[in-house]
Protein backbone atom coordinates (compact mmCIF):
# COMPACT_ATOMS: atom_id res chain seq x y z
CA UNK A 1 0.00 0.00 0.00
CA UNK A 2 1.81 3.10 -1.16
CA UNK A 3 1.06 6.68 -1.96
CA UNK A 4 3.51 8.72 -4.00
CA UNK A 5 3.76 12.42 -4.74
CA UNK A 6 5.73 13.57 -7.75
CA UNK A 7 6.71 17.16 -8.46
CA UNK A 8 8.03 18.44 -11.77
CA UNK A 9 9.24 22.02 -12.06
CA UNK A 10 10.10 23.11 -15.56
CA UNK A 11 11.12 26.32 -17.24
CA UNK A 12 12.83 26.87 -20.56
CA UNK A 13 13.59 30.52 -19.99
CA UNK A 14 13.70 31.59 -16.32
CA UNK A 15 17.48 31.15 -16.41
CA UNK A 16 20.16 31.06 -19.08
CA UNK A 17 19.75 27.31 -19.33
CA UNK A 18 16.55 25.29 -18.98
CA UNK A 19 15.53 24.37 -15.45
CA UNK A 20 14.04 20.96 -14.77
CA UNK A 21 13.48 19.48 -11.33
CA UNK A 22 11.69 16.20 -10.80
CA UNK A 23 11.29 14.38 -7.51
CA UNK A 24 9.06 11.66 -6.12
CA UNK A 25 8.29 11.03 -2.47
CA UNK A 26 6.72 7.90 -1.09
CA UNK A 27 4.45 9.12 1.67
CA UNK A 28 5.13 7.36 4.94
CA UNK A 29 3.94 7.68 8.50
CA UNK A 30 6.15 9.37 11.05
CA UNK A 31 9.40 7.47 11.24
CA UNK A 32 9.67 7.19 7.48
CA UNK A 33 9.14 3.43 7.17
CA UNK A 34 5.44 2.51 7.22
CA UNK A 35 3.29 3.67 4.29
CA UNK A 36 0.43 6.07 4.84
CA UNK A 37 -2.91 4.28 4.88
CA UNK A 38 -5.63 6.96 4.90
CA UNK A 39 -6.68 9.36 2.13
CA UNK A 40 -9.41 12.01 2.13
CA UNK A 41 -10.42 13.95 -0.98
CA UNK A 42 -13.02 16.73 -1.28
CA UNK A 43 -14.19 19.31 -3.79
CA UNK A 44 -16.05 22.22 -2.19
CA UNK A 45 -17.59 25.54 -3.15
CA UNK A 46 -16.61 28.51 -0.98
CA UNK A 47 -19.97 30.22 -1.04
CA UNK A 48 -18.99 33.45 0.66
CA UNK A 49 -15.83 35.52 0.94
CA UNK A 50 -15.28 34.75 4.60
CA UNK A 51 -12.90 32.48 6.47
CA UNK A 52 -13.74 28.79 6.13
CA UNK A 53 -12.28 25.99 8.19
CA UNK A 54 -10.86 23.47 5.79
CA UNK A 55 -9.45 21.12 8.41
CA UNK A 56 -10.57 21.46 12.02
CA UNK A 57 -8.03 21.44 14.79
CA UNK A 58 -7.49 19.34 17.86
CA UNK A 59 -8.27 15.90 16.49
CA UNK A 60 -5.59 13.51 17.59
CA UNK A 61 -3.05 16.07 16.61
CA UNK A 62 0.51 15.12 17.16
CA UNK A 63 3.85 16.81 17.04
CA UNK A 64 5.24 14.11 14.82
CA UNK A 65 2.51 13.23 12.35
CA UNK A 66 3.63 13.04 8.75
CA UNK A 67 0.31 14.10 7.16
CA UNK A 68 0.43 15.77 3.74
CA UNK A 69 -2.07 18.32 2.45
CA UNK A 70 -2.85 19.16 -1.18
CA UNK A 71 -5.06 22.15 -2.07
CA UNK A 72 -5.92 23.54 -5.51
CA UNK A 73 -7.86 26.65 -6.53
CA UNK A 74 -10.16 25.52 -9.34
CA UNK A 75 -11.07 29.05 -10.48
CA UNK A 76 -10.28 30.00 -14.07
CA UNK A 77 -10.33 33.77 -13.38
CA UNK A 78 -6.75 34.96 -12.94
CA UNK A 79 -7.56 37.58 -10.30
CA UNK A 80 -9.41 35.15 -8.02
CA UNK A 81 -7.38 33.71 -5.19
CA UNK A 82 -7.68 31.77 -1.96
CA UNK A 83 -5.63 32.80 1.07
CA UNK A 84 -4.32 29.90 3.13
CA UNK A 85 -4.09 30.27 6.90
CA UNK A 86 -2.84 28.06 9.66
CA UNK A 87 -4.29 28.49 13.13
CA UNK A 88 -7.05 30.82 11.98
CA UNK A 89 -7.28 34.55 12.54
CA UNK A 90 -4.59 34.60 15.19
CA UNK A 91 -2.18 32.53 13.16
CA UNK A 92 -0.32 32.94 9.91
CA UNK A 93 -1.71 33.71 6.46
CA UNK A 94 1.15 32.12 4.63
CA UNK A 95 0.21 32.43 0.98
CA UNK A 96 -2.32 32.79 -1.81
CA UNK A 97 -3.35 30.33 -4.48
CA UNK A 98 -4.44 32.09 -7.65
CA UNK A 99 -6.54 30.43 -10.34
CA UNK A 100 -5.33 26.93 -11.11
CA UNK A 101 -2.51 26.99 -8.58
CA UNK A 102 -1.94 24.26 -6.01
CA UNK A 103 0.11 23.53 -2.91
CA UNK A 104 1.46 20.39 -1.30
CA UNK A 105 2.78 20.61 2.25
CA UNK A 106 3.38 18.66 5.45
CA UNK A 107 0.73 19.22 8.09
CA UNK A 108 1.25 17.71 11.51
CA UNK A 109 -1.44 19.69 13.37
CA UNK A 110 1.12 20.30 16.05
CA UNK A 111 -1.10 21.95 18.63
CA UNK A 112 -4.73 22.17 19.61
CA UNK A 113 -5.38 25.26 17.50
CA UNK A 114 -3.54 24.32 14.33
CA UNK A 115 -6.52 24.26 12.01
CA UNK A 116 -6.27 25.11 8.30
CA UNK A 117 -8.49 27.92 7.03
CA UNK A 118 -9.13 29.28 3.55
CA UNK A 119 -10.33 32.77 2.68
CA UNK A 120 -11.58 33.22 -0.90
CA UNK A 121 -11.13 36.63 -2.55
CA UNK A 122 -14.69 36.43 -3.88
CA UNK A 123 -17.68 34.24 -3.13
CA UNK A 124 -18.16 31.06 -5.11
CA UNK A 125 -14.62 29.82 -5.72
CA UNK A 126 -14.33 26.04 -6.01
CA UNK A 127 -11.34 24.32 -4.46
CA UNK A 128 -10.28 20.72 -4.13
CA UNK A 129 -8.13 19.28 -1.41
CA UNK A 130 -6.69 15.97 -0.38
CA UNK A 131 -5.24 14.94 2.94
CA UNK A 132 -3.05 11.87 3.19
CA UNK A 133 -2.90 11.17 6.89
CA UNK A 134 -2.16 8.68 9.60
CA UNK A 135 -4.61 9.55 12.36
CA UNK A 136 -8.01 7.93 12.43
CA UNK A 137 -10.21 10.91 13.21
CA UNK A 138 -8.24 13.94 12.12
CA UNK A 139 -11.27 15.02 10.10
CA UNK A 140 -13.88 14.31 12.76
CA UNK A 141 -16.48 16.98 13.50
CA UNK A 142 -16.05 19.38 16.39
CA UNK B 1 8.41 36.81 -20.05
CA UNK B 2 9.56 33.51 -18.53
CA UNK B 3 7.17 30.62 -18.17
CA UNK B 4 7.60 28.13 -15.34
CA UNK B 5 5.26 25.23 -14.71
CA UNK B 6 4.77 23.08 -11.65
CA UNK B 7 3.15 19.68 -12.04
CA UNK B 8 2.00 17.40 -9.26
CA UNK B 9 1.17 13.73 -9.57
CA UNK B 10 -0.44 12.20 -6.51
CA UNK B 11 -1.04 8.49 -6.82
CA UNK B 12 -2.33 6.03 -4.25
CA UNK B 13 -3.56 2.50 -3.87
CA UNK B 14 -4.88 3.16 -0.36
CA UNK B 15 -8.46 2.71 -1.52
CA UNK B 16 -10.07 -0.29 -3.13
CA UNK B 17 -9.69 1.57 -6.42
CA UNK B 18 -6.57 3.51 -7.28
CA UNK B 19 -6.54 7.26 -6.74
CA UNK B 20 -4.71 9.63 -9.02
CA UNK B 21 -4.48 13.43 -9.06
CA UNK B 22 -2.49 15.21 -11.75
CA UNK B 23 -2.37 18.96 -12.22
CA UNK B 24 -0.10 21.52 -13.81
CA UNK B 25 -0.03 25.18 -12.95
CA UNK B 26 1.90 28.04 -14.47
CA UNK B 27 3.65 30.23 -11.92
CA UNK B 28 2.14 33.63 -12.68
CA UNK B 29 2.82 36.75 -10.71
CA UNK B 30 0.03 37.85 -8.38
CA UNK B 31 -3.33 38.32 -10.11
CA UNK B 32 -1.69 38.29 -13.52
CA UNK B 33 -2.52 35.23 -15.54
CA UNK B 34 -0.19 36.47 -18.27
CA UNK B 35 3.03 37.59 -16.56
CA UNK B 36 5.19 34.70 -15.44
CA UNK B 37 7.37 34.71 -12.36
CA UNK B 38 10.81 35.82 -13.51
CA UNK B 39 13.07 35.28 -10.52
CA UNK B 40 14.44 32.02 -9.13
CA UNK B 41 16.71 31.22 -6.20
CA UNK B 42 18.04 27.67 -5.88
CA UNK B 43 20.04 26.63 -2.83
CA UNK B 44 21.46 23.49 -1.26
CA UNK B 45 22.62 23.82 2.35
CA UNK B 46 24.24 21.52 4.88
CA UNK B 47 22.97 22.02 8.42
CA UNK B 48 25.42 20.95 11.08
CA UNK B 49 23.37 21.19 14.24
CA UNK B 50 19.84 20.40 15.34
CA UNK B 51 19.19 24.00 16.35
CA UNK B 52 16.31 25.80 14.70
CA UNK B 53 17.54 28.34 12.16
CA UNK B 54 16.13 30.68 9.56
CA UNK B 55 16.21 28.78 6.30
CA UNK B 56 14.88 31.71 4.32
CA UNK B 57 14.26 35.18 5.67
CA UNK B 58 11.17 36.88 4.30
CA UNK B 59 13.40 39.69 3.07
CA UNK B 60 15.13 37.24 0.74
CA UNK B 61 12.03 36.83 -1.39
CA UNK B 62 11.72 39.08 -4.40
CA UNK B 63 8.01 39.65 -3.84
CA UNK B 64 6.31 40.70 -0.62
CA UNK B 65 3.02 39.25 -1.79
CA UNK B 66 3.36 36.13 -3.91
CA UNK B 67 6.18 33.63 -4.19
CA UNK B 68 6.35 29.87 -4.49
CA UNK B 69 8.63 27.93 -2.19
CA UNK B 70 9.95 24.40 -2.75
CA UNK B 71 11.79 22.54 0.01
CA UNK B 72 13.12 18.99 -0.08
CA UNK B 73 14.75 16.70 2.45
CA UNK B 74 17.09 14.61 0.26
CA UNK B 75 18.17 12.32 3.11
CA UNK B 76 17.88 8.60 2.52
CA UNK B 77 17.80 7.78 6.24
CA UNK B 78 14.12 7.30 7.11
CA UNK B 79 14.71 8.49 10.67
CA UNK B 80 15.99 11.91 9.58
CA UNK B 81 13.48 14.72 9.25
CA UNK B 82 13.13 18.47 9.23
CA UNK B 83 10.55 20.47 11.16
CA UNK B 84 9.30 23.34 9.03
CA UNK B 85 7.75 26.42 10.64
CA UNK B 86 6.84 30.00 9.82
CA UNK B 87 7.70 32.73 12.28
CA UNK B 88 9.55 35.83 13.27
CA UNK B 89 12.90 34.37 14.22
CA UNK B 90 14.49 31.13 15.31
CA UNK B 91 14.95 30.48 18.98
CA UNK B 92 18.62 29.62 18.74
CA UNK B 93 18.17 26.73 21.14
CA UNK B 94 17.38 23.08 20.83
CA UNK B 95 13.86 23.83 22.03
CA UNK B 96 12.51 25.74 19.04
CA UNK B 97 10.20 28.69 19.63
CA UNK B 98 7.69 27.77 16.98
CA UNK B 99 5.29 30.43 15.83
CA UNK B 100 3.37 28.20 13.45
CA UNK B 101 4.71 24.79 12.61
CA UNK B 102 3.58 23.42 9.27
CA UNK B 103 4.89 19.92 9.64
CA UNK B 104 7.67 17.40 9.20
CA UNK B 105 9.58 16.55 6.05
CA UNK B 106 10.90 13.01 6.36
CA UNK B 107 13.60 11.56 4.11
CA UNK B 108 12.69 12.15 0.48
CA UNK B 109 9.69 14.36 1.29
CA UNK B 110 9.15 17.66 -0.49
CA UNK B 111 6.76 20.60 -0.19
CA UNK B 112 5.63 23.31 -2.59
CA UNK B 113 3.63 26.21 -1.20
CA UNK B 114 2.69 29.79 -2.01
CA UNK B 115 4.59 32.10 0.31
CA UNK B 116 3.54 35.66 1.06
CA UNK B 117 6.80 36.75 2.71
CA UNK B 118 5.09 40.02 3.57
CA UNK B 119 6.90 40.65 6.84
CA UNK B 120 9.58 39.30 9.13
CA UNK B 121 6.87 37.18 10.75
CA UNK B 122 6.99 34.98 7.66
CA UNK B 123 10.54 33.71 7.82
CA UNK B 124 10.79 30.02 6.98
CA UNK B 125 12.44 28.22 9.87
CA UNK B 126 13.89 24.74 9.89
CA UNK B 127 14.97 22.34 12.61
CA UNK B 128 17.00 19.25 11.66
CA UNK B 129 16.33 16.10 13.65
CA UNK B 130 20.02 15.34 14.03
CA UNK B 131 23.17 17.38 14.38
CA UNK B 132 25.19 15.32 11.94
CA UNK B 133 25.22 17.05 8.57
CA UNK B 134 21.76 17.15 7.01
CA UNK B 135 21.32 18.62 3.56
CA UNK B 136 18.27 20.68 2.65
CA UNK B 137 17.38 21.93 -0.79
CA UNK B 138 15.09 24.83 -1.53
CA UNK B 139 13.97 27.03 -4.41
CA UNK B 140 12.05 30.29 -4.44
CA UNK B 141 10.14 31.52 -7.47
CA UNK B 142 9.00 35.14 -7.52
Amino acid sequence: MATTATLTLSSADIAGDPVNVSTTATLTKAGGVVDMDQFNYCRINLGSATDKVLIPAAHEYSTTNSNKLYVRNLSETSTEYVTLKIEGSTGVSFGKLYAGQWLFMPYNQNDAAALIEVLPSVAGIDIEYALVHENVDILADD
Amino acid sequence: MPTTTATIGLSSDIGDSSISINNTTTLWKAASGTEGMDSMISVSKILQSNIQVDLVAAAAANSATHNFLYIKNPSTDPAEFFRIALGASPSGTTSPSIVEELGYLYAGDWMFIPWSASSTAFDVMITPSVSTDMTVEYMIFS
